[in-house]
């Protein structure tokens, strides 16, 4: 493949796609391989040929999206994105396309398709806002996850993603934490905490029989503000005398493998998880703030079949706690505070929460309301089902797509400076690894700070009573 | 894709990230700085020796906090935050003081 | 010519079944729930047809189109000699009218016409001279001539449906992401 001036990812090595079965190079017959793929996943999920049929370019969805509002290139209007899978699909599956391909639209899948593919279904962060626009609910999310899978079985796979399913096979977490590290990490957490609040607040790992086994993204491990909010889970558990666990086999709840459209490595990541609780007899499995983990893990029933539970969300349960309540919150801790919430587009669009529909989008609220003085929305139509994605989802999350990140950003960052100048919002809370990694990074390019990011439940941990 | 001193060079990945965590030497650190626009001072050293230490221990870089804490240790209780490490290197300490010191990219959402 | 037409129709209602079979299946297979929160519960039928969210996100957009759906169920049912005199006029009108906007958006809007093929102009075109031919022959030139291009363009509507995107009717209701989350 040749160069080109769109954003696009570093290409994954053969080594680290032949690690997850797909080919390392572009095959010879790459074109016939990767029709054919298309055509298996057409079959194997009727959604998806419905997407690829339905649209009649309304242009409902046209301005939808962040990767457009803030490039500007057509090239990532929802259904101009759609439109690439589409093309070939028409031009391969359907009558007209086979007959008359200019009409309506059918385009061969050539290298200069294949480029196209790469680069825009690469700047889809898979966040689905565009799918509340169309009045067919037509999902580009879907579609770019098909793409992503045809591309890696044509040995094109994106460098992280890639590199990062193949580590969570093999450690057992995205950034390759192995148990010491894990457990020393968490001996100086337990330091911390003991400095800070005087008492003996455990972060326990690989304890067989406890109540809870707590999965969570590795990057609560790692760097701030994650880390405050895996004292904050921790603390609550504390308070709220919940025996818990961590687990060296399941230190990840992230699955990459959704980002990539791989059903069969996103099942493998998920049973991971499930085997892991199964082995340490924990009763039940809880989430720690991650958007797609969630999206995942809401749907455990469905996708790892049988009669495994819907594992729980870690403000769902403290939702619980507060109000029955065994825990409680003291907001002055957190004076001064004005937050504002950056709904996840993986939790709003694509998940639930607790019992009540919508419970996604409220019981993150009122947790957040319970731990801080103020809260402030900001502008509708950018939060709730209709938030934007912080422009770092969908494993766009590297340092070669930062401009493509930055740019991605500036729908959120506008909202929040609505917030920010209309209703003194001083912090933004989110309830995912990414969106707290992404807007660290990019909002300083918008005029923000970077320590106006929180999580909710570090938040929490500020705000609990001992 | 390799980073070259003198008649010495090191391979390195497509963000820049030694290839060989072995092969690494001042020179390359030095090296690495410069296109990173940042000269330096023996605060840095201490961070990238640690960190080199720690992997070398643990087979990963250590999170931020432990590294903080190890800062405060060696420089002095006032520098050991991360406002401090990103003043030093303000591409962050999680990426580019690993990189500088020769360890791989953290992966996933960090 | 009539048995024509009736063939033509014929053709489409069987080419509408066999294009539903796609859709009836119940999407599986890849676990992740595919269904879009919306809130306020099950999406109900009424809901469905009426799309809400695009009449708040594109007002314009939905009246157009609203009129010429309505345009089009109007004169179907007044082919069918159900009340045609009350039905023609206005449903002609609000055809034409719906038709006339979806296609000067389409030509107008640069972003419109990025994202169009030309069988996307073809089909709306095709559609405004069936509805066209149709007014001449009932009130400008009546007579054989004027029938005959009326049934002519229809037939060759009716042949073209199956084929086209046309068929997103059945996705109204069946959309797998329109349905809701909690069901
Ligand atoms: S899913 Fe999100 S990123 Fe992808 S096209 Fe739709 S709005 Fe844009
Ligand atoms: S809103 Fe839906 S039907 Fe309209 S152009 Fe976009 S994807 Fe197609």
């Amino acid at each position: 493949m040749t160069e080109e001036k769109t954003a696009r990812p570093h290409r994954a090595r053969p080594e680290s796609l032949e690690a997850l079965g797909f080919p390392g190079e572009l095959p010879e017959d790459w074109q016939q391989r990767a029709v054919a793929a298309l055509g298996r996943r057409v079959r194997k999920q009727p959604d998806l040929r419905f997407f690829l049929n339905a649209c009649v370019k309304c242009g409902a969805c046209n301005d939808a999206c962040h990767a457009f509002l803030g490039t500007g290139d057509p090239g990532n209007r929802p259904v101009a994105r759609q439109d690439l899978l589409r093309a070939v699909h028409r031009r391969h599956f359907t009558l007209a396309g086979r007959l008359f391909p200019k009409l309506v639209g059918a385009l061969d899948l050539d290298e200069a398709m294949l480029e196209r593919w790469y680069s825009y279904f690469h700047q889809c962060s898979e966040c689905r806002r565009c799918a509340t626009f169309c009045p067919f609910g037509i999902d580009t999310a879907e579609i770019t996850m098909a793409a992503r899978s045809i591309l890696a079985e044509i040995g094109l796979g994106q460098k992280s993603v890639a590199e990062v399913i193949a580590k969570v096979h093999r450690t057992g977490n995205n950034l390759g934490l192995n148990p010491r590290a894990l457990r020393h990490t968490l001996d100086s957490l337990e330091e911390d905490v003991r400095e800070e609040t005087g008492m003996d607040i455990r972060f326990p790992l690989d304890e067989a029989g406890a109540d809870i086994l707590l999965v969570t993204p590795s990057a609560d491990f790692y760097s701030e503000p994650h880390v405050s909010g895996l004292i904050g889970y921790a603390k609550v558990l504390h308070a709220a005398g919940i025996s818990w666990t961590l687990s060296s086999h399941a230190s990840e709840a992230a699955n990459f493998a959704l980002f990539l459209g791989s059903d069969e490595h996103m099942r493998r990541i998920a049973r991971r998880i499930q085997e892991a609780a199964e082995e340490l007899g924990t009763s039940r499995l809880v989430f720690g703030e991650c958007g797609h983990a969630w999206r995942v893990a809401y749907n455990f029933p469905a996708l790892l079949g049988g009669d495994v539970p819907r594992p729980r969300h870690i403000l769902d349960l403290t939702h619980e706690l507060i109000g029955n309540g065994i825990i409680r919150l003291d907001p002055s801790r957190n004076a001064g505070m004005a937050v504002t919430l950056h709904d996840s587009c993986n939790v709003a669009r694509g998940s639930g929460m607790g019992v009540h529909p919508g419970g996604q989008l409220d019981i993150p609220r009122a947790v957040l309301a319970a731990a801080v003085p103020r809260t402030v929305e900001m502008p509708a139509g950018t939060t709730g089902d209709r938030t934007f994605c912080c422009g770092g989802g969908g494993g766009l999350l590297t340092d070669e797509m930062m401009e493509i990140r930055i740019k991605g950003a500036a729908p959120r960052a506008a909202a929040l400076r609505q917030a920010v100048e209309g209703s003194g919002a001083t912090h933004m809370a989110a309830i995912c690894a990414i969106c707290k990694s992404q807007f660290s990074e990019v909002l300083p390019h918008h005029g923000f700070d970077r320590g106006m990011v929180v999580g909710i439940m570090q938040l929490v941990g500020r705000a609990l009573v001992l | 894709m390799r980073y070259a001193y003198g008649d010495k060079s090191w391979p390195h990945d497509e963000n820049g990230y030694l290839e060989h965590f072995e092969s690494w030497d001042e020179d390359l650190a030095a090296v690495i700085a410069a296109a990173e626009d940042i000269i330096l001072t023996p605060e840095h050293w201490e961070v990238l020796y640690f960190l080199r230490q720690y992997y070398a221990d643990f087979e990963i870089a250590p999170a931020i906090r432990v590294l903080t804490k190890a800062v405060a240790r060696r420089l002095g209780p006032e520098k050991g935050n991360e406002a401090h490490l990103r003043r030093l290197f303000p591409g962050g300490p999680a990426k580019q003081a690993c990189k500088i010191a020769g360890l791989p990219r953290p992966t996933g959402c960090v | 010519m009539d048995v024509l037409v009736t063939a033509a129709f014929a053709f489409l209602l069987g080419g509408i079944l066999l294009r539903m079979t796609v859709f009836l299946r119940r999407p599986q297979g890849r676990g992740v729930q595919p269904g879009l929160p919306i809130r306020g519960g099950r999406l109900g039928l009424v809901e469905a047809l009426l799309f809400r969210r695009l009449w708040r996100d594109a007002p314009s957009l939905w009246l157009a189109s609203m009129a010429f759906h309505g345009g089009l169920a109007a004169l179907l049912l007044a082919h069918l000699n159900i009340a045609p005199h009350l039905l023609r006029a206005p449903g002609a009108a609000a055809m034409i009218g719906g038709l006339a906007w979806l296609l000067g958006r389409r030509l107008v809007l640069p972003a419109m016409r990025r994202i169009s093929a030309p069988s996307d102009f073809l089909l709306l075109l095709l559609l405004l001279a069936n509805a066209l031919s149709g007014a001449a022959f009932l009130w400008l030139v009546p007579g054989e001539m004027s029938l005959l291009v009326h049934q002519g363009l229809g037939i060759v509507l009716f042949l073209v449906l199956p084929f086209s995107k046309l068929l997103h009717a059945p996705g109204i209701v069946l959309s797998p992401s329109r349905r809701v989350l909690h069901d």
